[in-house]
């Protein structure tokens, strides 16, 4: 019985880290193997600095677009970056970094596409 | 025969209602992403231009000389392509990005300084506005760091192959010491026609 719930546990734990995570990228029509591995962010001078670790799962090279999104505590958008080219080759890993536009910014997403 | 009427009430709303005018005028012309990435030519282009200010804002964001909201100002970024680059527009989308920001606070720049002193003057030399209303002389900030930079590229062509090297610097200097207390740069590099 108790390692039944220790599993469930685990089980909830595992999948509220995955929804967290692919929470924060969005695939905009993005048909590319190329995929967000890793997603971290810590506030640097009042702004919320973010690093994206992106992972070309292919052995072919691959040119993709990505942007960070910023909302404040309400949710309200602040602006939209511009979509910033990216070329990855087989199996690379390259990490991309954002800065928030503004101190009140408290969330990200990422947005992908081809 | 009455409810048929009724039954048509619906249909002729939903008729007039597409009859109502459109806001559009005409059909040529499509309002595209300013955000798009651009890549029509490889000659300096909206894309570079955003990415570079883009680039430059996030990492002078990252400096801890920002701290306690200095005072900058702009000085001129120079041209150091074969192309014509309006620097200006780089430099401008920068202290537009780093405002917005809430982490510094920007002196007018050389460029704007004719229409402040104008200003000033015309309120305390022309005798048309009361002096308590009239802005005092001698109050401007002074920018404790001026922010200048220059762009260069490196142009190759074989074989119908162009290939675009572009490298845009910044530097963030301390007026009084004259020390440079921060740094960065962008590389691009755009090849057409492989």
């Amino acid at each position: 019985m108790n390692k039944n719930k220790l599993s469930a546990l685990l089980l909830a734990l595992f999948l509220t880290a995955c929804a967290s995570s692919s929470d924060k990228v969005t695939r905009l029509n993005a048909s590319s193997d190329v995929k967000v591995i890793d997603l971290r962010s810590i506030e640097m001078n009042n702004l919320l600095n973010v690093q994206a670790t992106l992972h070309n799962t292919s052995w072919s090279e691959d040119d993709i677009m990505y942007r960070f999104k910023w909302t404040d505590a309400n949710g309200m958008a602040l602006g939209d970056e511009t979509w910033k080219p990216l070329k990855l080759y087989g199996d690379q890993k390259i990490t991309v970094r954002g800065v928030a536009p503004s101190v009140n910014a408290t969330h990200f997403n990422v947005e992908i596409t081809d | 025969m009455f409810n048929r009427y009724v039954a048509l009430i619906p249909a002729m709303v939903i008729f007039l209602t597409g009859c109502a005018g459109s806001p559009r005028l005409g059909s040529n012309v499509e309002y595209g992403d300013t955000k798009a990435v651009e890549g029509i030519t490889n000659e300096f282009g909206s894309t570079d231009l955003q990415i570079i200010a883009e680039a430059m804002t996030n990492s002078l964001l990252q400096s801890p000389t920002l701290s306690g909201r200095p005072v900058l100002t702009v000085a001129d970024v120079k041209n150091k392509t074969s192309e014509y680059i309006d620097t200006r527009a780089i430099t401008d989308k920068i202290r537009t990005q780093l405002l917005k920001s809430g982490t510094v606070r920007f002196g007018v720049s050389i460029s704007e300084m004719q229409s402040q002193t104008d200003e000033l003057m015309r309120q305390n030399q022309s005798g048309l506005y009361k002096s308590s209303t009239a802005k005092k002389v001698g109050n401007m900030q002074a920018a404790q760091y001026r922010l200048e930079g220059s762009i260069s590229s490196i142009v190759k062509k074989a074989g119908g192959v162009k290939d675009v090297f572009y490298i845009f610097n910044m530097s963030l200097i301390d007026i009084e010491s004259g020390l440079v207390e921060w740094q960065d740069e962008k590389e691009i590099r755009k090849t057409s026609g492989n």
